[in-house]
């Protein structure tokens, strides 16, 4: 391979003078090379149009467009599922639903008494 | 879009937007890729007219494939050097069966002027073209794309679809043959 590619610099030079001017010496493509590919391309384009599926015009009722708006389906699901956890949480009336409230109720009055308490515990100590 | 704003867009974005049914992408492409295509045929071939033939056909294929172009893969110009390519080898072997078959008939006398006609004429570049037809054609490409057409070693690979190693022997192959029969044309003339 490295044999290969020894080039002899003298030859490469002149070699060079060839290439540069060959270089310069590019063809430009003709009037006719042009509008014949021009050509191709508008027929090739029409093609494309033509495989491109046109979307069916569609005319929605302002229900369904509302329908489509909120999520669909899925969303209609979730809904339907809240409303029937509400439905069951109203007749049923379990206990949790007013126990939690009242434990909450709780908590923060243990809360305030322990501050009452401690600052008097304070003015006890400095007094 | 407008033509003069083609300019901003790489080739990849006028591909795009050409499947997409722009018009003055095709214009801006043509113009930006059908050039490089000519002159690497034209060296292939040795035929203005033929090359022609093959710079459309190779220009019809890249419209084509536009839709299903996949950006930021091989450079256009790199796909279209490399279609380019494989329409000349097969050219260039269909006129090789012809020749084989016209063997037993009588030769017809050779319409090409003779190598010292062309230095005579002091015409550097058909000289230089009749060097390069005589190289084998894996030479011939190796050297037209990498000191003609000016691409680096791995987009002349890809183009060729060999390694870059292989690129650098057959142009380094290819260069000494070339000095040789330059070499000798001169030598030629000056006796």
């Amino acid at each position: 391979m490295t044999d290969d590619l020894k080039t002899n610099p003298e030859a490469d030079l002149e070699l060079e003078g060839f290439f540069q001017q060959a270089r310069q010496d590019t063809p430009v493509p003709s009037a006719d090379l042009l509008s014949r590919i021009a050509s191709d391309a508008a027929m090739t384009q029409a093609k494309f149009a033509k495989e491109i599926p046109q979307a069916p015009d569609r005319r929605m009722s302002w229900w369904a467009q509302f329908f489509e708006d909120i999520g669909g389906l899925p969303a209609l699901g979730g809904l339907t599922a809240c409303a029937c956890v509400g439905v069951y949480l109203g007749f049923v009336n379990p206990e949790f639903a007013t126990t939690w409230a009242g434990w909450q109720e709780d908590v923060e009055a243990d809360g305030v008494m322990s501050h009452a308490l401690l600052g008097d515990v304070y003015w006890i100590e400095e007094g | 879009m407008a033509l003069d704003q083609s300019d901003q867009l790489d080739d990849d974005a006028l591909i795009v937007l050409f499947a997409n049914g722009d018009s003055a992408a095709a214009e801006a492409l043509t113009l930006r890729l059908s050039p490089l295509a000519l002159s690497f045929a034209r060296r292939m071939l040795g035929d203005l007219a033929e090359a022609e033939d093959v710079v459309q056909e190779a220009m019809l294929r890249l419209w084509r494939i536009a839709p299903d172009w996949r950006t930021g893969e091989a450079k256009p110009a790199t796909w279209l050097y490399r279609v380019v390519n494989n329409l000349c080898i097969d050219r260039i072997r269909k006129r090789n069966r012809v020749n084989v078959g016209l063997d037993d008939m009588a030769e017809p006398p050779d319409p090409t002027p003779s190598v010292e006609i062309q230095m005579i004429r002091s015409d550097r570049m058909a000289a230089l073209d009749v060097a390069l037809a005589s190289l084998p054609d894996r030479q011939r490409q190796a050297v037209v794309l990498r000191h003609i057409e000016e691409l680096s070693n791995p987009e002349i690979a890809q183009v060729m679809n060999i390694s870059v190693e292989a690129v650098e022997s057959l142009t380094a192959r290819g260069k000494r043959t070339l000095a040789k029969v330059l070499t000798s044309q001169k030598e030629e003339l000056s006796s």
